[in-house]
């Protein structure tokens, strides 16, 4: 019978010097059948590490369309690498994340603004006010919607300057100035604001990474957007819209972006920045109330081009009206039997006309008067028949009317 | 055209805020080192053919009631160390001026000023080719200067801006 560990209260002990026994020459024979293989495979490694890392790239890349087993084995480690990042030192991570948060933040933001604006667009449809009738009428005018011409109508401020200014010198980098804005000595600005941003910052123990925002005197307020390594700062006159703010950041986000190389770098030559002009020149916004005033309201207009048609209407109708009775006057003075005495044409009310007939004449008067294209409810007509008797009270009539011509 | 933040550091009454006054482009009155601790100036000068905008923070100066705030050296390329040269203690405020910019900063090309160089006769500090408590070998250049007569001021700007936009 082969040998049995035996299992008492010492037989523990004594097998393992067996196992360790074991264990050791087991090791000894790996060495000697794959010893050598062993040691080559391992200098292999160590001697083509430039190897692998030449097809390492592509080795991950094709694992990846394999499955996503290699994701899951470096997710953790990732992970730890990020954490220990962050808790070392975090402003790579936040310059890193700068120019991608801002956009998120914004587009959730400008979503809910764009349901809050919906609502008081709806709010608004309802309104009757004249003011809300004006816009409504701007808005068919100009094919703007009719929420645009509101927030328009909101808008009344002038941005005057632009400053883009080295974060950690306070040195300008680019500067631009609206038509017709006289400026101060800009690099002393520059530098003047960040000492002031600086000493208000550091007095009120405020967060760094925020700073000042908003400085304001008079009619002009400078707002103040931060990243990394450049500030934004506008000088307004006027109250600014909160879109403005957003601007600014959009317009700062892909000054980092788009020129992170350059910002790098800076040590103070303003012409290295000149490329971040056209972002720049965004930010130069012009909403003034004289421009409004300048553009003639649509209401306005409306109701010029409402009194000009009315007068020419009734020019029209007055010229008309006049050919017909004259017309009508004509035709009677010239139809045999008919004899006119007088004559009174009235533009806003009824006409009048008298005189005498004859009632076996081809043509009534009533006859001629259908055929001017008058109506009898236009013309009050006094018509004496003659021959025959002539009553007493027509005598008098007609003699009436010929002392008044 | 290149630009670049320097300061303007020394003690109390050297005449740092002369040498810049009657040399420099002005826009702030010194009401502001009162109030702020810093007002800043513009002095352009040529650099072989091409300018360079020195952008001066002039610092209030350092003495027993007020402190250099050395916030405003952030960012700052190099300074203008100024010493008066009637008064020794100045010199001592200008080493420990020195020594906390290194701490706080760390090392920056400096020009060290000897001012008032007008003031022969009331001159007090002795031994004026000795190395200055060691300012002389730390400094990029030391120069005698007199804001007054104008002596060697444009001279130190312009090693300044040498210095600074090595």
């Amino acid at each position: 019978m082969p040998d049995q560990p035996r299992l008492n209260q010492s037989g523990e002990s004594a097998a393992m010097p067996d196992i360790e026994a074991d264990a050791e020459r087991l090791a000894q024979v790996r060495d000697l059948l794959v010893g050598p293989e062993l040691q080559d495979m391992r200098n292999r490694l160590g001697a083509h590490a430039e190897d692998i890392a030449a097809v390492l790239p592509r080795a991950v890349s094709l694992r990846e369309k394999q499955d996503d087993q290699l994701s899951r084995a470096l997710a953790s480690t990732v992970e730890g690498a990020i954490q220990t990042s962050v808790k070392n030192n975090p402003q790579p991570m936040i310059d890193a994340v700068f120019p991608v948060i801002g956009p998120a933040i914004r587009k959730a933001v400008s979503d809910a603004m764009a349901r809050a604006v919906q609502s008081l667009n709806t709010a608004l449809e309802h309104s009757l006010s004249v003011r809300s009738i004006k816009w409504r009428i701007e808005a068919a005018r100009t094919g703007k919607s009719f929420a645009e011409v509101v927030l328009l109508h909101t808008l009344k401020f002038r941005v005057e300057q632009v400053f883009l200014i080295h974060k950690e010198s306070g040195l300008l980098m680019q500067h631009l100035t609206a038509d017709g804005v006289d400026a101060e000595d800009e690099q002393l600005v520059a530098a003047m604001f960040t000492a002031i941003t600086d000493f208000v910052r550091d007095s009120f123990h405020a967060d760094p990474a925020i700073g000042l925002r908003n400085l304001r005197v008079g009619e002009v307020s400078v707002w103040v957007e931060r990243g990394p390594q450049a500030v934004l700062a506008v000088a307004v006159r006027g109250t600014g819209p909160e879109s403005l703010r957003g601007l600014l950041q959009e317009t700062l986000e892909d000054i980092h972006r788009a020129h992170a190389d350059r910002l790098d770098v800076f040590k103070g030559d303003q012409s290295q920045m000149a490329v971040a002009q056209p972002q720049l020149e965004r930010c130069l916004i012009v909403a003034t109330e004289a421009d409004e005033k300048r553009k003639a309201s649509p209401g306005l207009v409306l109701v010029t081009l409402g009194v000009a048609v009315l007068v020419l209407a009734l020019i029209v109708a007055a010229w008309v009206s006049n050919r017909r009775w004259a017309d009508y006057i004509e035709r009677l003075e010239t139809t045999p039997g008919v004899m006119l005495v007088g004559e009174d044409h009235d533009w806003w009310g009824r006409s009048s006309v008298k005189g005498l007939y004859d009632p076996d004449a081809a043509l009534s008067p009533q006859d001629i008067l259908e055929a001017s294209g008058l109506s009898s409810d236009e013309v009050v007509q006094r018509w004496v028949p003659f021959p025959g008797e002539m009553p007493v009270s027509a005598e008098v009539f007609l003699d009436a009317a010929a002392e008044g011509e | 055209m290149e630009s670049r933040k320097v300061c303007m550091l020394g003690a109390f009454a050297t005449g740092k805020t002369s040498l810049v006054a009657r040399f420099v482009k002005g826009l702030y009155s010194e009401k502001y080192q009162s109030t702020i601790g810093v007002k800043i100036d513009k002095k352009t000068v040529e650099l072989d053919g091409s300018p360079v905008s020195l952008i001066l923070w002039d610092l209030a100066g350092e003495d027993d009631f007020v402190s250099v705030q050395m916030r405003y050296l952030r960012g700052a390329a190099g300074y203008l160390l100024v010493v008066d040269g009637t008064r020794p203690d100045t010199l001592e405020t200008a080493l420990l001026l020195h020594r906390r910019v290194l701490d706080e900063v760390g090392e920056l090309p400096f020009v060290l000023v000897l001012n008032k160089d007008d003031l022969r006769e009331q001159w007090a500090i002795e031994d004026v080719g000795g190395d200055l408590l060691g300012l002389r070998n730390a400094a990029a250049a030391t120069l005698r200067t007199s804001a007054k007569t104008g002596d060697a001021v444009e001279r130190a700007f312009t090693q300044l801006a040498r210095e600074v936009t090595r």
